[in-house]
């Protein structure tokens, strides 16, 4: 795996220019260094239902309560998100000469992991509370669910190109995806019905389910295996303009639009079927090793399972973001857009920013921000771009700031990026 | 100066450095020499790269090290509270009385039919193969000087005649048995030793034959030869050399000097000896013929256990018929006179006896001779019914007895040698008395308890339970009531803790103008399970099962069909850990 790194490394040891970084993942210039190095970390954990103490609680592994079982089933929906990123890597940039109009080259590594989960209350309390205290004698509906955990690995290779008074500046650059892993669950249809009558033939459990599972190579899940090969576009356009002699900026950025073959030995399964049952038979009651099999579904009816190996492919999740950001005066900018998620379950994503710029040698840019959508509700947080040294600065985000405070919080993540100019 | 970064240690095949090339010059370089492929990077300012070195250092390592650390961490767990069917069986008088002991009427009624032994021959009960044939010492007073090859025991054939207390046997083939022969020398040279039987023939008609070398004696130890031979299927004739003797077997034997490296003479010293001896050991006769006497034999008193009702503990049964056959079977070639002198029920549970009252009882029953055609063995059996006309056999069963108690007299040939010696006996056909009985399954059942002890273990998997109940759904086709109860045993198998709260009851359905069961009858049974139960459901590796039954109908008898089942299902409602 190392030597297909280091390949692409290899090969994006391109002639220096001077450069500029690309888009989001960059600051904006102030000096016009001759390159810069950039280490990003960003992750997010977001949902509409599901809350920050039940989640640390179940990757901690510790035991979920129902003081946590109660904090999400308070505001729980009939769908659900619960959704999250992480990105992981490095940017090496090279700009051209002062008053050089060549484009910025820029080339990236990063780890890419997805996590995207859309389901039902009724889903959520029967893993949880199981089936006896909401669902006896009663359907729980479990359908519309979605599940698609990806992982990849990105090699970007970027070109932005300045714009002027009358020309927006833009950018794209395409990436080349390692596919690692992923697992695919869609189930539109599923219902579990308990029954329990109080008659002989009254107790049984009744479950319908169509669903598609998709799961790359189980055998090859070491860090940055290979199961899979990739394309992925960005793209962005930053039309300057002029609003009641306020000058700003209008921005069109798409990211990550692409997909990713996954190799044969991927695995795919598919069901349409109803079962019935009613006990395990067995055909002496006092010796349990009669039993007719170790799970005796009494009726299937249309049975429509299958399994096989084969090659798919995944949209990977991409964003259209669109915003403008207005500057009141040298120290005062006000930034307002919608980010829209695709193929994903999130909803579009509406923020804003307020941004209080200070320093002229020293850079600092200290920014409120609200939004929400996406895979949660509300948010608020505060933004920070700060020069530190000669040749340092620090981006930092949270989105997240005040969800620590209640228990009953929605959403956790950061990002934090440190560049180096030379 | 060159640093090595340290990949090489996790990736061998990678040569990573910085270097410095002269003061105002470094580069970077990650290098695969094994697949060609490299990527330096050049910076002339040394002072601003070597910046960046501590944060690639940790950058590393998280990249490398994060998306492990989930792995690390436990398993996170919950409680479910889950209502599930787990088991599910349906019951029929099969799985309370074996089917084997079943049999169907044309009227789907039933009927117990249950086979007891009371008591089996033996052939030792007639006679007993002679244990030894030779066991002679042979020596000389003086002292004598011998050549190889001479003659030390000269040829002697031996008849050997064995007692069978008044049996007079002339021919028996064996089924098993072994000879075991052992010679003792004090000739201080080998001597070779020929035996023969020559009133045994293998199946092929060969003599038993056999050469044996004894080694040499020394001064200080005799030589001593021991060998053991296979009989089985061997054929003996016991006539004699003359072929009209009893009981007689033929031996052949002699020695000489064997060739052996000593000299051309040896010296035998006054009372050297030669002893021989041998025997039959486990010998069992596949077949035996001649004249197996005059004998009377008493049998017992003793016992025969009777399984039918063991697992009966408690309560009565009253069974509207029945009928037991009495028989004795005579499989040997000599005529027999039996005398019944005492039957008993016994139930040791309640200390109760019943003596069987019949007219056989005391009065002798003559049992003729089977006809021996070329192995084909024609029994003589006698047979006799006892049922509630003509004796107490109601109450004799209704004792539920686990033990059977008689006392018989046996005699053998009555009537002396009228057979000409032609009596005969083989292995597997002897004489055996049995008792066969059909009970037809009409009774009235009062508290009558039946109860076992189980094997228990609890799955893995419910370990994971933490309280709830078991809630059994019974649908009862049967006209009984049925009180079920499963107790817990402790490792010295003592009663801890009972399983099924009150009413443990099963009830019976509605019975219609014939006592036939109209339909099924549904209860629901109980079954709490809280923590100190569970963990003791855990520990525990026997269960005891009661299961009290009344009929339904009383005083009336009622028939058990066929077509009776009992429903039964398990649901469980219990609160369940996710996850542990």
């Amino acid at each position: 795996m190392l030597n297909r790194i280091l390949f692409f490394l290899a090969i994006s040891h391109l002639p220096s220019a001077i450069c500029h970084l690309h888009a989001q993942d960059s600051l904006s210039v102030q000096k016009k260094p001759e390159q810069t190095i950039e280490f990003l970390g960003e992750g997010f954990l977001n949902s509409n239902t599901i809350t920050n103490d039940f989640i640390l609680a179940f990757y901690k592994g510790q035991f979920i309560n129902d003081v946590l079982k109660e904090g999400v089933t308070e505001k729980i929906l009939l769908s659900n998100r619960l959704g999250g990123a992480s990105k992981l890597g490095f940017t090496y940039s090279e700009h051209s000469l002062e008053g050089n109009k060549k484009p910025v080259f820029s080339f990236s590594f990063f780890d890419r992991q997805h996590l995207d989960m859309k389901f039902s209350d009724d889903l959520f309390n029967i893993i949880f509370y199981g089936n006896k205290k909401y669902f006896t004698n009663q359907s729980a509906y479990l359908g519309d669910f979605q599940l698609n955990l990806l992982r990849y690995q990105q090699f970007r290779f970027g070109w932005n190109f300045s714009g002027d008074a009358t020309h927006g500046s833009y950018g794209f650059s395409f990436s080349l995806l390692s596919g690692e892993q992923n697992v695919f669950v869609k189930a539109p249809t599923a219902t579990l019905f308990t029954s329990d009558d109080g008659t002989y033939s009254g107790n049984y459990i009744d479950f319908a389910v169509a669903m598609q599972v998709h799961q790359t190579d189980t055998a090859n899940k070491k860090i940055f295996a290979q199961n899979g090969m990739g394309l992925s576009a960005d793209f962005f356009y930053e039309l300057p303009y002029t609003v009641w002699k306020k000058p700003g900026t209008i921005i069109f950025e798409v990211k990550d639009a692409g997909l990713i073959r996954w190799n044969s030995n991927s695995m795919h399964y598919s069901a349409d079927s109803s079962y019935h049952y009613d006990a395990i038979d067995v055909s002496d009651l006092f010796n349990l090793d009669s039993m007719a099999s170790p799970l005796n579904i009494d009726s299937v009816i249309d049975k429509n399972t299958k399994f096989e190996k084969g090659q798919y492919t995944t949209n990977i999740p991409f964003t259209l973001d669109i915003h403008t950001k207005s500057f009141y005066g040298k120290q005062i900018a006000f930034e307002k857009g919608i980010i829209f998620w695709f193929n994903t379950s999130a909803k579009p994503y509406y923020y804003a920013k307020l941004h209080f710029i200070v320093g002229r040698k020293k850079y600092a840019d200290i920014a409120y921000i609200i939004g929400y959508g996406g895979y949660g509700r509300f948010n608020a947080g505060l933004e920070a771009k700060i020069d530190f040294a000669k040749h340092y600065s620090l981006h930092v985000i949270d989105n997240y700031l005040f969800s620590g405070i209640a228990h009953t919080s929605y959403g956790m993540g950061l990002y934090l990026k440190l560049v180096r100019r030379f | 100066m060159i640093i090595d970064i340290g990949l090489t240690q996790k990736y061998p095949s990678l040569r990573g450095r910085f270097a410095r090339s002269n003061p105002s010059e470094i580069f970077c370089e990650i290098a695969s020499p094994k697949s060609g492929l490299a990527m330096t990077l050049v910076r002339k300012s040394y002072d601003n790269l070597k910046l960046i070195i501590p944060f690639l250092i940790p950058y590393t390592i998280y990249l490398f090290f994060f998306s492990s650390c989930r792995k690390e961490a436990g398993h996170p767990s919950w409680d479910v509270d889950v209502l599930a069917p787990l088991v599910k069986s349906t019951l029929t008088i099969n799985n309370i009385i074996p089917d084997s002991l079943l049999q169907q009427n044309t009227d789907n009624s039933l009927d117990i039919v249950y086979q007891s032994s009371l008591y089996s021959f033996s052939v030792d009960s007639l006679f007993q193969i002679p244990t030894a044939t030779i066991d002679t010492a042979y020596w000389l007073p003086f002292p004598i000087f011998l050549s190889q090859l001479s003659t030390i025991v000269p040829a002697t054939t031996d008849e050997t005649k064995n007692t069978q207390g008044g049996a007079e046997l002339t021919d028996v083939i064996l089924r098993s048995g072994t000879i075991e022969i052992m010679l003792r020398s004090q000739v201080k040279s080998m001597i070779d030793f020929t035996y023969k039987i020559l009133s045994a023939k293998d199946p092929f008609g060969n003599v038993f034959n056999k050469t044996f070398r004894i080694p040499a004696a020394t001064s200080a130890t005799d030589g001593v030869y021991t060998a053991t031979f296979d009989l089985s299927g061997y054929k003996l004739d016991l006539t004699g050399l003359s072929g009209n003797k009893v009981n007689t077997i033929t031996s052949y034997y002699n020695a000489i000097i064997s060739p052996a490296p000593f000299g051309d003479t040896v010296t035998i010293q006054p009372y050297d000896s030669v002893v021989i001896s041998n025997k039959f050991i486990d010998i069992v006769p596949q077949y035996a013929k001649g004249y197996f006497g005059h004998t009377v034999s008493n049998i017992g008193p003793d016992s025969t256990n009777f399984s039918l009702f063991n697992h009966i503990i408690d309560g009565t049964l009253q069974l509207e018929d029945i009928d037991v056959g009495f028989s004795i079977e005579n499989s040997i070639g000599a005529d027999a006179r039996v005398t019944i002198d005492t039957l008993s029920s016994i139930n040791t549970r309640t200390g109760s006896t019943i003596l069987l009252a019949h007219s056989i009882i005391g009065a002798p029953v003559n049992l003729n001779r089977a006809v021996d055609n070329n192995g084909n063995v024609t029994s003589s059996t006698y047979s006799i019914s006892f049922n509630p006309s003509n004796s107490n056999i109601k109450q004799f069963v209704e004792n539920l007895p686990n033990k059977i108690s008689y006392l018989m007299d046996l005699e053998i040939n009555p009537l002396g040698n009228v057979s000409g010696s032609n009596d005969f006996v083989y292995y597997d056909k002897l004489m055996k008395t049995q008792l066969n009985m059909a009970i037809p399954l009409s009774l009235i059942a009062n508290n009558l308890t039946l109860a076992d002890t189980l094997d228990f273990k609890m799955d893995k998997s419910a370990a994971h339970v933490n309280s709830g109940t078991l809630y059994l759904y019974a649908e009862n086709g049967f006209p009984f009531t049925a009180e079920a109860q499963l107790y817990l045993m402790n490792d010295n198998f003592t009663i801890v803790d009972s399983l099924i709260s009150a009413p443990n009851a099963i009830l019976a359905p509605q019975l219609d103008a014939n006592f036939i069961c109209a339909g099924k009858r549904l209860t629901k049974l109980a079954i709490p399970l809280d923590e100190d139960k569970l963990q003791l459901l855990k520990n525990i590796k026997k269960m005891y099962i009661k299961m009290k039954y009344n009929t339904a109908g009383q005083p009336n008898y009622v028939k058990i069909y066929s077509f009776y089942e009992m429903n039964v299902k398990l649901v469980g409602d219990f609160n369940y850990t996710v996850g542990k």
